[in-house]
């Protein structure tokens, strides 16, 4: 897996290219790790268009992200995945539309 | 738990300290080792992985090619993410030694679907599929294999095997 950083403005975007499974989630794990503290007004927006397979690790991780932002007061927004491998998993479990994807870009 | 009878168990010895498929005795995992032999004549897909965080994608890969060969009609993304969390959850939950290896099967079904199995040498884990509100590790996994494969199990005549069966 590929994971780039970028800021855009108050937003933080994470970029990542290729497969979320178990052994790639501890990498992104860490890249967002305490980056985003309680009350930091910060952003984080994932993209995650270019991840080519996804399961459930993956999904909680994004679950977990999104209740963290709406304990800690911050903003995540999710760029959904292109790729059929790593939609699947969105669309079987409902989170496509339970997930804070940008609208325009709805698994 | 069914108890192992004297020969199996030393085979599972071997196999459950082993992550060489050389290792792996060609005949020991009966009522495994038959579905090989399917009324196609086509040999199934049989691996063994290491028990690691890598599991789960060489165990996709796998199985990708397993079904591209044999042009099986079935949703390769579904499959692939069945494969996935079947494995991941051997690799997670499982109370097999860490050193120890995972079984992969594949085979064709008659109707040109497919039957995955995933054995692992712990003796199981809950197989009540929780619902993702339930958010108990392991539980999105199972609900998922719940929710598309046509039928699923978990034996306990060897080791634990997950099952999941994906009709074309």
């Amino acid at each position: 897996v590929e994971i780039r950083e970028r800021a855009d403005g108050e937003t933080h975007v994470l970029w990542i290219e290729g497969e979320l499974d178990l052994s790639t989630i501890p990498e992104l794990s860490r890249h967002i790790g305490a980056e985003f503290g309680a009350g930091s007004g910060q952003a984080l927006t994932i993209d995650l268009s270019d991840v080519t397979f996804m399961d459930s690790s993956g999904l909680r991780l994004l679950i977990e992200l999104d209740k963290r932002a709406q304990t800690e007061g911050w903003r995540l927004a999710l760029r959904a995945p292109r790729h059929e491998g790593a939609k699947v998993v969105l669309r079987m479990t409902g989170a496509d539309e339970a997930l804070p994807f940008e609208e325009d870009s709805r698994p | 738990v069914t108890m192992l009878s004297e020969g199996a168990s030393m085979d599972w010895e071997r196999f459950s300290s082993s992550t060489d498929v050389a290792e792996w005795p060609r005949e020991a995992p009966d009522g495994y080792a038959r579905r090989d032999r399917g009324e196609s004549g086509n040999a199934g897909l049989r691996i063994t992985l290491a028990r690691d965080r890598r599991a789960p994608s060489l165990a996709r890969n796998a199985v990708r090619a397993f079904s591209e060969e044999r042009e099986l009609p079935i949703e390769s993304a579904t499959l692939a993410l069945l494969v996935s969390e079947v494995v991941s959850n051997a690799v997670l939950h499982s109370d097999a030694p860490v050193a120890s290896g995972i079984l992969l099967c594949a085979n064709v079904l008659d109707g040109g679907g497919v039957r995955v199995e995933v054995i692992d040498g712990g003796s199981g884990f809950d197989a009540t599929p929780l619902s993702p509100e339930a958010g108990r590790c392991g539980g999105y996994g199972l609900y998922l294999v719940d929710e598309q494969a046509s039928d699923w199990g978990v034996d306990h005549e060897y080791g634990t095997c997950v099952w999941f069966e994906l009709e074309g």
